[in-house]
């Protein structure tokens, strides 16, 4: 028994996994081409689980200040935002989000993780209490983790179930952070909103929203699941990152609450860490503004999710319950899963490959981008078609009883 | 209700949890005697809940070891 005994399960997956060929876990990218494009085992292939929804890593006008900022002010802050690390960038992207959202307060986090860390953990003191959707990322789990508030778990997307919850808590509800996601990352599959919203106010406890997967996404302005249901103005907290439609690294809260302003200096994941570097945060500001007019960018992203998720449906697999960027193909066992991501990654596509212990599913996740052309999503498909072939060929040779 | 009652009816919400079917008694160690991952563990407590009418604190299973040990917190909480 050592300190490394408990690891020995996740290590003989990973030893699964890598005697595979090309291990999915951690698959190295040789050369990025484009956002849809890169190097991988030797040959060039679609990227297909990169969460680049809107295509803007690679977007000039965010590279050209990304490249000015590190010549102008360097490549790191060396401190915290508590500290040194406020330059007056970071306090325009601030602002700059609160416009967007057009609520009171914003503050911009290093991670999209530390947002969630920092904003939940705090929130949620020794006298509160958090409910969370069973299926909400890591993030959020690790969240409640570290606050010392009691926590408990509504059934996925079941806003009775919340109620139910609420309502057992009589009074204490008032004490109550309840946390939901836009678009769930797994499945892609999106919150109930009204009906959670309905469930919270009932019960006068607050409600926050991870837009991570929905930023850029969804709404008018790019807002998320919220603006789309036209429900901005009935949500407390909403959390996003800008590491998936933004392109960069970084997270942000966004409240009406001119109170968050107190929150700020008391949470440790924005206090002891590093503000993000000024080339990091001057390529969001012009991506956010990107992503705010972007709206041919998320035309043709749901024009592609749409096409792919039907084209799945249809060839039998068994795919998420609504089209979204995210078309998650769900698979019976590890094996065919990975045998499967292996076969895709032969028709030169990449995916994102899921198996427990990450989730308690086995999937192929793809999410579709912006940038992704027809000749992309028609190549996605066809690689599709050879999964399906052969695990319709696997399901035919299989005795029958 | 009285404990061991509860705990009857706990077993019959582990065993359909359960990979390959095992013994469970009161005295079973859930996580490092039938090897339950903390994800069943998840549901088992969404189970609990539903049963009981209850809402059962995640903070709370870092105290419990065995059946015994989750039908006394749920007594607990009926109270």
């Amino acid at each position: 028994m050592s300190l490394f005994t408990k690891f020995e399960g996740l290590a003989a997956v990973g030893a699964e996994l890598a005697q595979s060929g090309t291990s999915p876990v951690g698959v190295p990218m040789r050369r990025i081409i484009s956002p849809t494009r890169a190097e991988v085992d030797g040959r060039e292939v679609i990227l297909a689980g990169t969460n680049n929804y809107l295509g803007l890593t690679m977007d000039r006008d965010s590279i050209d200040a990304g490249h000015a900022a590190l010549e102008n002010e360097g490549t790191g802050t060396t401190g915290s935002r508590m500290a040194n690390g406020t330059y007056d960038s970071h306090l325009a992207l601030e602002r700059e989000i609160a416009d967007l959202y057009g609520m009171h307060q914003a503050i911009v986090f290093t991670t999209g993780y530390q947002s969630n860390l920092g904003t939940i953990a705090t929130l949620a003191g020794p006298d509160d209490i958090l409910i969370i959707d069973a299926d909400s990322h890591a993030s959020i789990y690790d969240a409640a983790k570290l606050s010392s508030a009691r926590v408990f778990r509504f059934r996925h997307n079941d806003a009775d179930n919340l109620a139910k919850r609420l309502g057992r808590l009589g009074d204490e509800a008032k004490q109550c952070l309840v946390v939901v996601e836009g678009i769930y990352s797994m499945l892609g599959d999106q919150a109930p909103l009204a009906e959670m919203v309905a469930a919270t106010k009932e019960h006068g406890a607050s409600l926050l929203v991870d837009e991570a997967h929905s930023l850029g996404v969804m709404g008018h302005r790019g807002c998320g699941l919220a603006e789309e249901l036209g429900l901005l103005d009935q949500i407390d907290f909403i959390t996003g990152t800008f590491s998936k439609s933004v392109g960069t690294v970084g997270g942000f809260c966004v409240s009406p609450h001119p109170e968050l302003a107190w929150v700020r200096n008391a949470m440790r994941a924005y206090i002891f860490t590093a503000s993000a570097s000024p080339a990091n945060i001057a390529s969001s500001r012009v991506a956010l503004r990107k992503l705010r007019d972007g709206t041919d960018l998320r035309d043709r992203l749901w024009t592609n999710a749409r096409r792919l998720h039907k084209a799945l449906s249809d060839m039998g697999l068994q795919v998420g319950p609504q089209a979204s960027p995210i078309v998650a193909v769900m698979l019976q066992s590890r094996e065919e899963t990975l045998n499967s991501w292996h076969t895709l990654l032969d028709q030169g596509v990449y995916v994102n490959l899921v198996v427990p212990p990450a989730a308690n599913l086995n999937l192929l996740r793809c999410s579709v981008s912006a940038a992704h052309t027809e000749a992309d999503i028609d190549n996605i498909i066809a690689a599709y078609q050879v999964v399906a072939n052969q695990l319709s060929a696997v399901e035919d040779a299989e005795p029958v009883g | 209700m009285e404990q061991t009652e509860i705990e009857q009816q706990l077993i019959e919400l582990i065993k359909p949890l359960l990979d390959k079917p095992t013994p469970v008694s009161a005295d079973t160690d859930l996580v490092h005697e039938v090897g339950l991952p903390s994800l069943k563990v998840m549901e088992l407590i969404v189970e609990v809940e539903d049963t009981y009418d209850i809402s059962y604190p995640l903070n709370q299973l870092q105290d419990v070891r065995t059946v015994k040990d989750l039908a006394q917190s749920v007594q607990q909480l009926m109270s």
